[in-house]
């Protein structure tokens, strides 16, 4: 991982740093939507608490059309497996960094996912960097 | 600070947008060299555990490859600048990937699941632009075989078989219990009956495997069913079929089978008549494709559990519809007998299977036979329908000799394939290149490369 991601330059938090979650989850919405990576929120059920701007961007969706939908099963069926959704439903606590492949806007995307997770806590979270090549 | 900004597409490029995320089936754009250009995440969720990871989705041929690698070669093949290129077509890539994240390596063979068999449509837009429908049709593909299978039930039950006998039988395939029904079809009296050998009370036909390989086959699939003469107790047979199923047991419980005998014979005037009826096809005497399934099933499994070799020919007569709109109807028939019995005469009886597939489609099983062999009596079957003559009822009714030749394809079974279907497939492959490279001549599948996947 790059040393140029800094929490600075990210505005608040960058995707690699240590304890993200920690972060993640004290920050305030407008603190989340200046994020340079995508932050996905959801509860219990796979519910999206939130949505921040970054990801609005990067898959074309604004945020109305997706809080409140299932991650999984109306947002982003592409997560629909075991590699990510089933983590959530099975794990009570995870916190991974995977390489992985979106099709954001039907493109397909080299992203990195971290995949959040820790008893306890009402949300749990994926956040969303494209790889660089 | 424009990247925190959210600049919504307009309200309807959106909902076309969340429209794709959500179709449940894949699509795909790609080049003439199998780039994907976009893809959508259905499509993406089908491709990624074939491609062995979530980076080997860039090319369409090269996630396919290691299932269908002729994809590239059949699309091209399809000539034209625009249209349909592939309809529906199976691609059969086995064992289905993990639905879970396993915890822990799993040891044994995999569980049984449904192969997965995707159906890939290709629309050529333009020459250089795709369009490709990707499903998943495993269930429907799985519940196809189950009703072929299930229809030996129906055959036999509707037409009124009258008579059936069940009994277990232990690890060792010996008669635990023995009841009315039994005694009734085998004429065997308890005494007798009990520790009895079961293989005594089975189907005997050339070509069945015998009890010990039966009971391995329902071990690993469930059940067994198996048709043919069935010997009755005391000298005489009947037709009928035998179903060896796996006995639900308690964990301290031995292992036990159960047998379900139906005679079939009852109902009608002639077992043999009731025979063909079920298994052959009616024009020419070969085996019909319900039958030929269910044996090449049954060969496919033996000759795996054996470490046998098993190989097919698939085989189809050249320009047959010329026959056809020339000659007539009566005139095609009587070259489809006659290719019939040309492929019967040329093959080892009681141990090779033919059987009419459709039209003018035939199929070769040779357990224990390797590409080579199954290739030399490819060439032999070739040559005898070429050299031979057909005197066929023309269009008049006076008689007309014709000269037919047919294509053939071979295949052997390889490691990486689950079912007799995908020999099957690869066979029809190599019949197509025949085809393809000037008719009456022997395709051979290729040797599939050995990976170290």
């Amino acid at each position: 991982m790059s040393a140029a991601h800094t929490i600075a330059a990210s505005g608040g938090a960058a995707f690699t740093q240590p304890a993200l979650l920690d972060r993640l989850e004290a920050m305030t919405s407008s603190e989340l939507d200046a994020l340079d990576f995508g932050a996905i929120a959801i509860d219990g059920e796979g519910m999206v608490r939130h949505y921040n701007a970054c990801e609005a961007r990067l898959a074309g969706l604004s945020p109305s059309r997706v809080l409140g939908h299932h991650l999984f099963e109306e947002v982003a069926p592409c997560m629909n497996n075991f590699m990510v959704s089933h983590r959530f439903e099975d794990e009570e606590a995870f916190d991974d960094t995977i390489p992985y492949v979106l099709t954001l806007r039907m493109r397909p995307t080299p992203v990195r996912l971290r995949l959040m997770k820790r008893a306890g806590l009402a949300r749990a979270w994926v956040c969303i960097e494209r790889r660089v090549a | 600070m424009d990247g925190g900004e959210v600049a919504p597409a307009p309200d309807e490029m959106e909902g076309l947008l969340e429209f794709l995320y959500l179709c449940p089936h894949g699509l795909v754009e790609f080049d003439a060299a199998g780039v994907v250009g976009k893809l959508n995440p259905a499509c993406l969720q089908l491709l990624m555990p074939l491609s062995g990871g979530a980076g080997a989705v860039a090319n369409l041929y090269d996630a396919l490859a290691p299932y269908e690698p002729d994809l590239r070669h059949r699309i091209e093949a399809e000539a034209g600048p625009r249209g349909l290129v592939l309809d529906g077509l199976r691609i059969h890539v086995g064992a289905k990937p993990a639905r879970r994240r396993p915890r822990l390596p799993q040891p044994g063979p995999a569980a049984e699941e449904d192969p997965l068999v995707l159906s890939l449509t290709v629309l050529r837009l333009a020459p250089n632009r795709l369009m490709g429908v990707m499903s998943d049709i495993s269930r429907q593909v799985a519940q196809d075989r189950r009703l072929r299978e299930a229809e030996a039930w129906f055959a036999a039950v509707v037409s009124g078989a009258q008579d059936y006998a069940f009994f277990p039988l232990d690890a060792n395939g010996r008669i635990t219990d023995w009841n009315a029904s039994g005694e009734k079809l085998f004429s065997l009296s308890e005494a007798e009956a009990l520790g009895r050998a079961g293989s005594t009370l089975m189907p005997t036909e050339a070509g069945l495997p015998p009890l010990a390989t039966r009971l391995d086959l329902a071990r690993r699939e469930g059940w067994h069913l198996a048709e043919g003469w069935i010997p009755r107790g005391r000298g005489g047979r009947f037709w009928g079929t035998s179903v060896v199923s796996v006995m639900q047991t308690g964990e301290d419980e031995p292992e036990a089978f159960l047998v379900v005998v139906r005679d079939a014979t009852e109902s009608r005037g002639s077992a043999e008549a009731l025979r063909k009826a079920l298994c052959t096809d009616q024009l020419t005497g070969a085996m019909n494709r319900r039958h030929f399934f269910e044996m090449a099933r049954d060969a496919f499994a033996v000759t795996k559990l054996r470490h046998e070799p098993v190989s097919a020919i698939m085989v189809d007569a050249d320009h047959f519809k010329s026959v056809n709109d020339t000659y007539g109807h009566r005139a095609g028939d009587a070259v489809l007998t006659g290719i019939a019995a040309a492929l019967q005469g040329g093959v080892r009886t009681g141990r090779d299977l033919v059987a009419r597939l459709g039209g003018e489609e035939f199929c070769v099983l040779l357990p224990g036979l390797n590409r080579e062999a199954a290739a030399e009596v490819a060439e032999r079957l070739r040559a005898a329908i070429a050299e031979a003559c057909f005197d066929v009822p023309g269009k008049d009714g006076t008689p007309v000799r014709l000269a037919v030749t047919a294509s053939f394809g071979v295949a052997e079974r390889c490691a990486a394939m689950r079912d007799a279907d995908a020999l099957l497939h690869d066979a029809d492959a190599a019949l197509y290149a025949a085809k393809a490279a000037g008719r009456n001549r022997v395709g051979l599948a290729p040797v599939p490369a050995v990976t170290a996947a």
